[in-house]
Parts: C-alpha cells; sequence; structure tokens
C-alpha cells in the first residue's frame, strides 16, 4: 500500500508536491473530463482541484477515508461547483458509451482505494435500475433531471434511486463487515 | 420526524451529487441551524467512492495528465506554496483563528465545505500587494487595533439573510441568531472593526462574530453610511491563512437602508477556517471579483 502524501504535503514536504501531482494526475483528469463540458474547462477544473487539494491537506485522517478517495471528493466537489457556477452540464451526448458495457468494478482489483472496493460492492447488492441510476449521476456527473429525461424515469424515484443507493454505500463504508475489515486504508 | 429526516437526506444527497442552489442552500442551512444537524459529509464520501471504483473499471483513470498541464499544476503548486509560507511569516501576529481546531473529514460536524456558486479560482480577486497597502494606511494613523469579545452597545437594525447581492429585508433572526453564537457556539473569533481615512468610515465601530465550526458569522455595523445600492454596494472580503492572501474570499455584497446599528450576515462561497482579516470595500452595484482597492473603509483583524 503506498503511503500516503497529504500528510507529507500538510508538514511542508515539497517531494510529496510532486508525488501527489504523479499519482492522483490521472484520476483528478478523468473526473475532470468526465464533469467538464469541454477540454479547456476541464484544464481550469484540474488546476483549481490541485489548488483545492494543497488547501485541504491537513484534513486528510488516514485512519477514516483512503487518500484516493479524499482526493476524488475534493475533485467532485470543485467540478460539482464550477458546473453550479456556469449553470450548465455535459450533455447526453457526452455520456461515456462504456457506462453499460464496462466490467464491474468487483471483477477488477482495486488497488488504489479501499473505500471504492467498499463502493462497488454495495452497488452490487442494488438492482440494477438503482445502480445504473446511481452510476449515470456520480460516474456520469448527470444532473438528476437529466437522468429522467434520459432513462424516463419519474424525477422523484431517480431522486430516491439514489439517496437509498448512497445510504447503501455510506453505511457499508461506516461499518464494513467482518470480511471487509481487513482491507487496508 | 423521518419525513424530516428524508428531506434532510435529500438536501446532502443533492448537494453531493448535483450542488444545491441559493435557495435550497439556504433550506439546508436553516434545517441544520433549526434542528442542531451537525454536517454531514458522509454523501460526499459515498459518492466520491463510488466514482473513483468506476473510474478504475473503465480504465478511464489511466490517461495521464497533458504534459502542459501538469506544468501548469506544477508552476501553480510552487507559487501556491510560496505565498503561503511567506503569508505565514507575514502574519506573525498570534489569533484565535490561528489555533482553531481542524475538523477532520469525515466527521460529521462543522459546516458544509462548499455553498453554491465559488468562482474559480483564477475570476477571485487578486490582491497582490493588499497587506503592505493596508499596514501602511492603518499604522500610519490608527495603528493595528483587534479587539476580542466586545460588548456591544445599543439595539441595532437587524438586516435579515438573503442570497448575494440582493437587498436585505428587515427581520429579528440575525441579530438573535448573532446573540446565540455568541453564547453557545464554540470556536467563535471576534474582532472589531478599524476605520480607515475612507469618508465612510468616519465615526463607524461594530464589530464581526464568526463561528469556524458552524461556518457562519455577523457584521454589526454602528453608523455605517447608508448606501444607494442602484449606485455603489458594500463588499466584504475574508483572508483566511489557509489560502493564498491574493485570493481573498468574496464575502458578498451588501446594504445598509437605515442609519444607526445594523447586523449583517456573513456570505462566504467557501470555507473560512483560519481567518485572520476581514476588509469592507466600496464597490459598483453587485460587486466586483477583482478590488481595485480605490475605497477601502473597514478592516478588522484577528
Amino acid at each position: 500500500m503506498s503511503e500516503d502524501l497529504l500528510p507529507r504535503i500538510a508538514a511542508g514536504d515539497a517531494d510529496a508536491i510532486q508525488a501527489c501531482i504523479e499519482r492522483y494526475g490521472a484520476l483528478i483528469w478523468s473526473l475532470a473530463r468526465r464533469h467538464s463540458p469541454s477540454s479547456g474547462d476541464a484544464e481550469d477544473g484540474v488546476q483549481e482541484i490541485y489548488i483545492d487539494l494543497w488547501k485541504s491537506a491537513d484534513r486528510f485522517d488516514g485512519s477514516k477515508a483512503s487518500e484516493t478517495t479524499f482526493v476524488a471528493m475534493i475533485a467532485r466537489r470543485r467540478l460539482i461547483d464550477r458546473h453550479r457556477y456556469r449553470q450548465r452540464r455535459p450533455t447526453s451526448d457526452a455520456l461515456d458509451p462504456a457506462l453499460e458495457l464496462m466490467s464491474d468494478p468487483q471483477q477488477r482489483q482495486i488497488e488504489a482505494s479501499a473505500d471504492a472496493s467498499l463502493a462497488a460492492r454495495a452497488l452490487a447488492t442494488l438492482a440494477p435500475q438503482e445502480k445504473r441510476v446511481i452510476l449515470l449521476s456520480t460516474y456520469q456527473g448527470m444532473s438528476h433531471g437529466q437522468i429522467s429525461n434520459h432513462t424516463g424515469i419519474p424525477l422523484g424515484t431517480v431522486k430516491t434511486y439514489i439517496r437509498r443507493g448512497l445510504q447503501r454505500v455510506r453505511d457499508i463504508l461506516e461499518n464494513p463487515t467482518p470480511t471487509t475489515k481487513g482491507v487496508g486504508r | 420526524m423521518k419525513e424530516s429526516r428524508e428531506a434532510h437526506d435529500q438536501l446532502l444527497v443533492d448537494y453531493a451529487t448535483e450542488g444545491l442552489d441559493e435557495a435550497r442552500w439556504q433550506e439546508l442551512q436553516n434545517q441544520r441551524r433549526a434542528q442542531g444537524i451537525p454536517t454531514d459529509r458522509r454523501f460526499e464520501w459515498a459518492a466520491a467512492a463510488i466514482d473513483v471504483a468506476y473510474s478504475h473499471a473503465a480504465r478511464a483513470a489511466e490517461a495521464p495528465l497533458p504534459e502542459s498541464l501538469r506544468q501548469r499544476v506544477e508552476d501553480q503548486a510552487s507559487g501556491f506554496f510560496a505565498g503561503r509560507q511567506a503569508a505565514q511569516t507575514e502574519a506573525s501576529k498570534p489569533s484565535q483563528g490561528a489555533g482553531a481546531e481542524v475538523i477532520p473529514f469525515p466527521e460529521s460536524d462543522g459546516a458544509p465545505t462548499q455553498p453554491v456558486v465559488p468562482p474559480p479560482i483564477s475570476k477571485r480577486s487578486r490582491w497582490t500587494g493588499w497587506s503592505v497597502a493596508v499596514a501602511a494606511s492603518l499604522l500610519a494613523i490608527w495603528g493595528w487595533s483587534p479587539r476580542i469579545a466586545q460588548q456591544l452597545a445599543g439595539t441595532p437594525t437587524e438586516i435579515a439573510s438573503g442570497p448575494v447581492g440582493e437587498p436585505p429585508q428587515t427581520g429579528n433572526a440575525p441579530t438573535i441568531r448573532r446573540q446565540q453564537l455568541l453564547r453557545q457556539a464554540p470556536q467563535i473569533v471576534q474582532a472589531s472593526w478599524t476605520a480607515t481615512e475612507d469618508p465612510a468610515a468616519q465615526g463607524v465601530s461594530g464589530d464581526l462574530v464568526w463561528s469556524i465550526e458552524l461556518q457562519e458569522g455577523y457584521m454589526l455595523f454602528n453608523g455605517l453610511p447608508v448606501n444607494d445600492p442602484s449606485e455603489w454596494q458594500y463588499q466584504l472580503w475574508i483572508f483566511d491563512r489557509r489560502q493564498d492572501e491574493r485570493y481573498p474570499v468574496d464575502g458578498g455584497v451588501f446594504d445598509v437602508g437605515t442609519d444607526g446599528s445594523v447586523v449583517v450576515p456573513i456570505q462566504t462561497q467557501l470555507e473560512i477556517d483560519e481567518p485572520y482579516l476581514f476588509a469592507i470595500t466600496i464597490e459598483k452595484p453587485g460587486g466586483v471579483v477583482v478590488s481595485s482597492r480605490e475605497r477601502l473603509p473597514l478592516v478588522a483583524t484577528l
């Protein structure tokens, strides 16, 4: 398991800053591209995310969450707020066509984040339609209204699916079963 | 009770997945205050974990940063940490804010990190030389004069909370809430306003209170001149030790519609954990993202 970098950054370790850019660059770039309407916008988002990360480094507590998830959380917050700021979102044309086809995360070893592994296990317990709605929201970055239009599912049901799904994931993250407790963070 | 909890959870889920508009953000804040509910970031945590899981499953997170972007991030990081170090050296004066306890992730207390629409960093005010300008101005006349826990005299006119840029409304919530903060909230910082030579500052007094835990605060002004919102407005800027001083946080614009005392809610758009300086400028209607600092009537230091 890789050593956490954010505590070192918070302590002023310059080498850790470079390592952080290296380690999380691909993840942040992936998030920014998916949650941004254009490549240029994604690049601006990446720069803002890293600034947020530098500012938040001393908030990270490795005993409570994986560093990868923490980084993704910071990134998502920034990207969502940028969307809100512009009041526009990627259209359904921007959907990742691989969503419906890609393999289940459980089938691949997720070394980057124990939290992510637990989240995948939680999602695996949901009905396919619920799982799809949650992925359209969290992974594709679609608004709830867009998901309703895209899937034909009533907006209220979309919101319920997302709420229940995130509750499920949250509960599992907070209280991993004995078989998942051994997964290092 | 169950319905109330579900409604609160729905707000948190919406915040975690698509953000909230101003009205719903205020609704969330009001629920938290009314029911004493601490901030809950666990839905953001869950959404992030899902995003990471499927990013890896789709092999979406395998493409590295483009070289030019990576270089910009590195340059930006160098500037950020150099600026932070300089700011820490400059702001060597101890304060209550500097000792604020950091709220660990993902504890369920403290305030949400982001309200609704934080402007991109590139659009935030760049106040290079801010400290030098203000310090020189104040030291030449009055000197720094922070005062903590000042007792306030009189019964102020209240200005209700509203969306940034909208004229405040009369009501009693801000003053009551301000008093509640002073009585009950931990991690409170408080400082009095110091006037500059600006004409609008003459005879003005008052203070501000800020709860680091609740991310909520209020400004009290005694004698701040009434403004015509169609011509100009007051704008608050907040300096946080965690942030580059060139980019103060926009605390929102506000108006003063009556003589005497007013209480104005602070409308931050970013989390403020270690504030050390608050400044009021006079700007064009709607406020600005880059202040010229031509008129800077009041500052408060912690």
